[in-house]
């Protein structure tokens, strides 16, 4: 076996200028499918954060019947059971409990739909420590008639910091409520539906507007990075009674989002499965002009008593010397530029219209993921070997005469 | 040793049917050195081809120490090379991209024999063909003399019963092919192998122990 290592690399070596195009054309499509592959990752890390650190947490529990989501009259009543419960599962990490509803926000200029927020300030911040302040500050737990809001709305009422608006909801029982509120704070996530049409009202105030007490809309929950989502989900929903509770994962309240994620994970596999077969046709061309080359060769080889299986073999060990070192070359170079632009980050501010439905702001931080990494070396490894079948099939089964009378 | 019973072959080339043996009936006895004599065409490079297991007879059999090598397939025939047969070839006789002495450990290896031995077998050989100097020397650093006898070495570290060498020295001068020649004839003395060298080479004919001369095809002098 050493000795066909041997003479494969070495034959690897014969023709220098070939084999350095046939391992240049490996590497540079291995680094490019890696770099693109940590792109769509990084990407699409970024927006399953920025979802579920703005919205869907990772699950969310809800009274049952209030799928749709704001319905006024239907909340957790008894938030502190459900809290006992995320306290006793492992694998939470965090939580925050709000109260949704909708409502017309209107300031001296104009009038517009909004989705209101009750929030706990301090919650909040420990749930997504992002600020996503551009103007003013945060609401805290002594505000009270204090508001934050989205940029475009801010633009849209006409308001600025210190301005007032009034916020008009229906309360449990159907009345129309209404309360003014100095703006203290402007942001921008980078998410169209917040920045354009939600308000983030202290819950207190919000709790007594809508004539509540305890009662919450919806908890939400993140777990720890590293545990899976489906046992904690299958804990709290034998823990939970599932006759007053829906206990949802994000994928199930953003599912666009989640199919956006789905789907792009299989084009992007079959890009890279188009790439690399595109390169095994390379490694072909190489290996048949090799075959051809050495006809004698393999003739001679066999004539000393070599078997059919370990010519084939040879042209096999090439093809897996070809690929190792194009590996080797295009992994590193890949990762190499991903992790770079990991730190420094992709700046795409100029498609920000197009990014700002998907939670992810205009800076890409590409996302190296192992898995897809050792999947791009697979198929660039099954890509060539397959690609070395048929010149090893004909050498395997030269007549030896025949092979040696060929050339020369 | 070696017997062949109505040996034929017949080749087809654009329709046309080139009858390169026609009935030959030959015994060679162990470690004797025979040459196939005779013009171009006459048949000798398919005599030497037959008896190696490297095509196969149109009729008649090949025994070899008794074996019919028509029986054997192709794995069998592989392993009937690696086991039994050393070849020289005319040219093209070595893996260009192994040194002289990887390409005389080469056989070895395919037969499974130890480092050690191997190691201690091609450097005796490499020397005992002169070419100590040149045991890590790839073939095209080497003279085509020299690379023939790299070839000698590799067909003999195998232990083979039977040497063939078809036309050794033609691209050899008189004195290279000369010490090849003698070199066989030392070699197959030594280690009791047969020697079947085919050449229509003036010089080999005169030193051969076994002379058999073939013309269309056909034995026409066995001395």
């Amino acid at each position: 076996m050493t000795i066909f290592f041997k003479i494969a690399w070495r034959n690897i070596l014969r023709n220098k200028r070939r084999s350095f195009i046939t391992i240049s054309a490996v590497s540079f499509g291995l680094a490019a499918v890696i770099f693109l592959w940590s792109f769509v990752d990084g990407f699409q890390y970024q927006m399953k954060e920025g979802i579920k650190s703005l919205i869907t947490g990772d699950i969310q529990i809800y009274p049952k019947g209030a799928e749709g989501l704001y319905n006024v009259n239907i909340f957790i009543e008894d938030p502190a059971e459900v809290r006992k419960i995320l306290r006793e599962t492992p694998g939470i990490e965090k939580y925050v409990e709000r109260i949704l509803t909708s409502g017309i926000i209107s300031s001296a200029n104009n009038s517009m739909m909004t989705f209101v927020v009750g929030a706990d300030p301090a919650s909040e911040n420990k749930f997504n420590p992002k600020n996503y302040l551009t103007a003013g500050r945060d609401i805290t737990a002594a505000d009270e008639h204090e508001t934050v809001i989205g940029e475009p709305m801010a633009k849209q009422l006409e308001v600025g910091l210190g301005d007032k608006i009034v916020v008009v909801m229906q309360d449990r029982y159907g009345s129309l409520v209404g309360e003014s509120f100095r703006v203290v704070g402007i942001f921008k996530t980078g998410s169209d539906q917040i920045d354009h049409s939600t308000v983030y009202l202290n819950q207190p105030i919000v709790q007594r507007m809508l004539a509540l007490e305890q009662q919450k809309t919806k908890i939400i929950i993140r777990t720890h990075p590293d545990r899976p989502i489906k046992p904690i989900l299958e804990t709290l929903r034998s823990k939970l009674d599932l006759n007053k509770y829906k206990i949802s994962p994000w994928e199930e309240i953003a599912p666009m989002l989640s199919q956006l994620v789905e789907f792009q994970q299989r084009m992007i596999f079959i890009v890279v499965v188009i790439v690399l077969s595109i390169l095994g046709t390379g490694v072909l061309n190489t290996l048949m002009m090799s075959y051809i080359e050495r006809i004698r060769e393999f003739g001679l080889m066999k004539a000393l008593g070599t078997k059919d299986p370990q010519v084939a073999l040879l042209l096999f060990l090439e093809t897996l010397w070809l690929t190792f070192v194009g590996t080797v070359m295009g992994a590193g170079l890949g990762m190499g530029l991903a992790a770079i632009l990991a730190k420094r980050g992709i700046d795409l501010s100029r498609f920000g219209e197009t990014f700002s439905n998907f939670f992810i702001g205009t800076t890409i931080y590409p996302k190296i993921h192992w898995e897809h990494v050792g999947l791009a070396i697979l198929v660039v490894l099954c890509a060539n070997l397959l690609a070395a079948f048929y010149p090893a099939w004909k050498a395997a089964k030269l007549e030896p005469m025949e092979a040696m009378r060929q050339v020369g | 040793m070696i017997t062949l019973k109505n040996l034929s072959k017949t080749y087809h080339s654009d329709g046309l049917a080139v009858e390169a043996l026609q009935g030959v009936n030959l015994e060679i006895k162990k470690g004797e050195f025979v040459t196939l004599a005779g013009p171009s065409g006459s048949g000798k490079s398919t005599l030497l081809h037959l008896l190696g297991a490297l095509d196969h007879p149109t009729l008649g059999e090949i025994f070899i120490d008794g074996q019919n090598i028509g029986s054997l397939n192709k794995n069998k025939l592989a392993e009937f090379r690696l086991r039994k047969i050393g070849f020289v070839f005319q040219a093209y006789n070595l893996i260009s991209v192994l040194t002289a002495y990887e390409n005389v450990e080469y056989v070895m290896l395919l037969q499974g024999v130890s480092l050690k031995q191997r190691k201690k077998r091609a450097e005796e050989l490499l020397v005992r063909v002169g070419l100590a100097n040149y045991i890590h020397t790839r073939p095209i650093h080497m003279s085509g003399g020299q690379q023939q006898r790299v070839a000698v070495a590799r067909a003999i570290a195998a232990n083979p019963a039977i040497v063939l060498a078809d036309e050794p020295t033609a691209n050899l001068d008189s004195k290279t092919g000369a010490d090849l020649i003698a070199l066989f004839r030392e070699l197959g003395e030594s280690f009791a192998m047969t020697f079947v060298v085919a050449s229509h080479d003036p010089m080999v004919i005169e030193k051969t122990q076994r002379l058999i001369r073939l013309k269309d095809g056909q034995v026409v002098e066995d001395r």
